[in-house]
């Protein structure tokens, strides 16, 4: 039972009774003068952390800045300096009640408890305060310099040592593959693409790993094209592709058709080899007449499934083909922009929508686990169109906070479940695995620094980095995450080189 | 009776004891031991569920996510106690309660 503080009598307990601090006897106070301080301090202390708050995102005073130099000395004001009842008239017997009947003859005034309750809290809060802010700090990682021709990031020694095992023993990458197909066949196809890129960036970052680096590239071509003609082209495939027809006959596969000429071409680029001359144009050449026969010139993926990602990457390997073998394909790249900018643009945010029909009807919105590649493979078509894009995914997905950064997979105007590519989506950061790896390529590739910089103190923050005898793995990624993080180290050379010179 | 009277402001009193700067410390090193245990036994190994690769058994997935949860315990909370405990001393020194 509970008594008002002022007149005595016996309070009655309504439904939301506690939004309410007057008494339905007497109106006046239902508490003692001592509680109704405590309260009002408590008020004060939290709206000057409102005020910090409002300093932070208005004026951009960061918390680390106003809550030792503003909250902590008004907030120990308020508490031992401020008495904000003090026009009050005094009620004696508040006291009296608190030390003799709420406490039932406790030793200890129920005041030092509620002061040690406030302090205690008021501790916390300026704790968080300090801490949030700069937990990324352990965690940031020392770039090299912008200017660096050689530039490469620190992990990529660790990273590339512990890929180039998995190829050089048997037994450890049947476990890796094996785990990545049981939830998606596309990562194990995908790991070894990224991985190659990566490899042929290396190479042209430092020549005298050539020796080691090409073998190791031409043995993943050769696996891959083996795989690819033994098992067909589902082997790679999620398990769905097999529920219709494609529309474009003879079917076949722009996922593996982009990525294998890309892989093909780069290899080339690095070092000729007559063997893969004849594969990579015959490739080049189905890309260019599948896209060229259909309305929106890009072709399925899946059956009556058009990826932007694989689209891209294929305009990025007849690009690097055209580099390799001397041709000019500058007037479908024109073309092909074109078609895009009017059939598969999103209204609301103006990013290349992910998925959509043969006929062009889109069936995604913009994704990131998509947006972010095409914009770096776009590079080599239309370098202003993909800058564009860059910006508007920054806006529309990427997310920076305290010197953190992640990347979500949807804008907010366009949403969707969640999916095998964006991977388990965090609750309330909307933070998305998949799209946040692919981000790492497109910051590196912009050259945004800040961004990218905020993304490896993400990445080692939640990654879980294992090293190992000079090896570096992320225990929260796989193969295939670990080779993206890899290429985004590393990529630049290959770009720089197609770029050279290009074909007008 | 009166002695009988007194004996509720013992909980009241480990109350005040629970609210102390030591308590708050105590709690921090208690709390950064599940993160110790799990990095001493290998546990990060099997936080692949984090980019949606599963780990082989159920047991792996468990103790996965029970390092993830020891772990921002302790880069989060265990740094925020330890301050808080520290601020709390402070507090106390420059301000005491009497």
């Amino acid at each position: 039972m509970k008594r008002c503080g002022s007149c005595g009598r016996e309070l009655k307990m309504r439904p939301f009774s506690a939004l309410s601090n007057t008494c339905e006897h007497c109106g006046q106070s239902r508490y003692s003068k001592a509680h109704d301080t405590r309260v009002a301090k408590a008020k004060l202390i939290l709206l000057g952390f409102g005020v910090c708050v409002i300093l932070d995102i208005l004026a951009g005073i960061p918390a680390i800045i106003s809550v030792p130099l503003l909250l902590v000395p008004f907030s120990a004001f308020v508490c031992f300096r401020y008495d904000p009842l003090k026009d009050a008239p005094d009620e004696e017997q508040d006291v009296k009640r608190e030390t003799d009947e709420s406490s039932a003859g406790c030793d200890v005034p129920r005041a030092s408890i509620g002061n040690r309750l406030m302090l205690l809290a008021l501790s916390l809060l300026v704790a968080a305060a300090i801490w949030i802010p700069a937990v990324h700090l352990p965690f940031k990682p020392q770039l090299p310099p912008p200017t660096s021709e050689a530039a490469v990031e620190p992990l990529a020694e660790g990273l590339a040592a512990a890929q180039v095992r998995l190829w050089v023993d048997p037994a450890l990458r049947k476990i890796e593959v094996d785990k990545m197909r049981s939830a998606n066949a596309e990562w194990d196809f995908m790991g070894r693409s990224f991985l190659v890129w990566a490899l042929a960036e290396r190479c042209l970052h430092q020549p005298e790993l050539k020796a080691e680096y090409l073998p190791v590239m031409d043995r993943i071509i050769d696996h891959t094209l083996q795989t690819e003609r033994d098992e067909g082209l589902y082997h790679f495939l999620m398990p769905y592709a097999r529920r219709g027809p494609f529309v474009q006959q003879p079917p076949r596969s722009q996922f593996l058709d982009g990525e294998i000429s890309l892989m093909l071409g780069v290899r080339c680029l690095i070092e000729d080899k007559p063997e893969y001359r004849p594969l990579l144009a015959g490739r080049v050449e189905t890309i260019l007449r599948r896209m060229k026969a259909s309305p929106v010139l890009c072709t399925e993926s899946y059956p009556d499934e058009c990826w932007m990602f694989c689209n891209t990457v294929a305009l990025a390997a007849v690009r690097v083909a055209d580099k390799v073998q001397g041709t000019d394909n500058s007037d479908f790249f024109r073309q092909w922009v074109k078609t895009a900018k009017e059939n598969l643009v999103h209204e609301g945010t103006g990013l290349l929508v992910s998925s959509f029909t043969y006929d062009g009807q889109p069936l995604d919105g913009p994704e990131g686990s998509s947006i972010w590649m095409s914009a770096h493979c776009l590079r080599l078509i239309d370098e202003e169109f993909a800058r564009d894009q860059y910006r508007r995914a920054r806006k529309e997905i990427g997310v920076s906070a305290c010197g953190m950064a992640y990347a979500r997979e949807w804008p907010e105007s366009w949403q969707s479940p969640m999916d095998v590519d964006s991977g388990p989506i965090i609750p309330i950061l909307d933070a998305s695995a998949g799209s946040s790896g692919l981000a790492f390529v497109a910051a590196r590739s912009f050259d945004d620094r800040e961004y990218f910089q905020a993304l490896q103190t993400s990445v080692d923050f939640a990654g879980f980095p294992i090293e190992e005898g000079g090896r570096l793995k992320y225990a929260a990624s796989n193969q295939v995450g670990d080779a993206v993080l890899l290429y985004s180290a590393v990529l630049g050379p290959v770009w720089e080189k197609v770029q050279e010179e290009a074909p007008r | 009776m009166r002695e009988a009277d007194k004996q509720p402001s013992r909980p009241r009193g480990l109350l005040l004891k629970l609210l102390s700067p030591r308590a708050m410390l105590i709690v921090a090193v208690l709390s950064a031991q599940p993160y110790l245990v799990g990095q001493l036994l290998g546990w990060r190994e099997y936080t692949s569920f984090i980019c949606g690769n599963l780990p082989a058994t159920d047991t792996q997935l468990a103790l996965g996510l029970i390092y993830v949860v020891s772990y921002l315990t302790f880069v989060l909370a265990v740094p925020i106690l330890a301050l808080a405990a520290a601020i709390l001393a402070l507090l106390q020194r420059v301000f005491p309660e009497s």
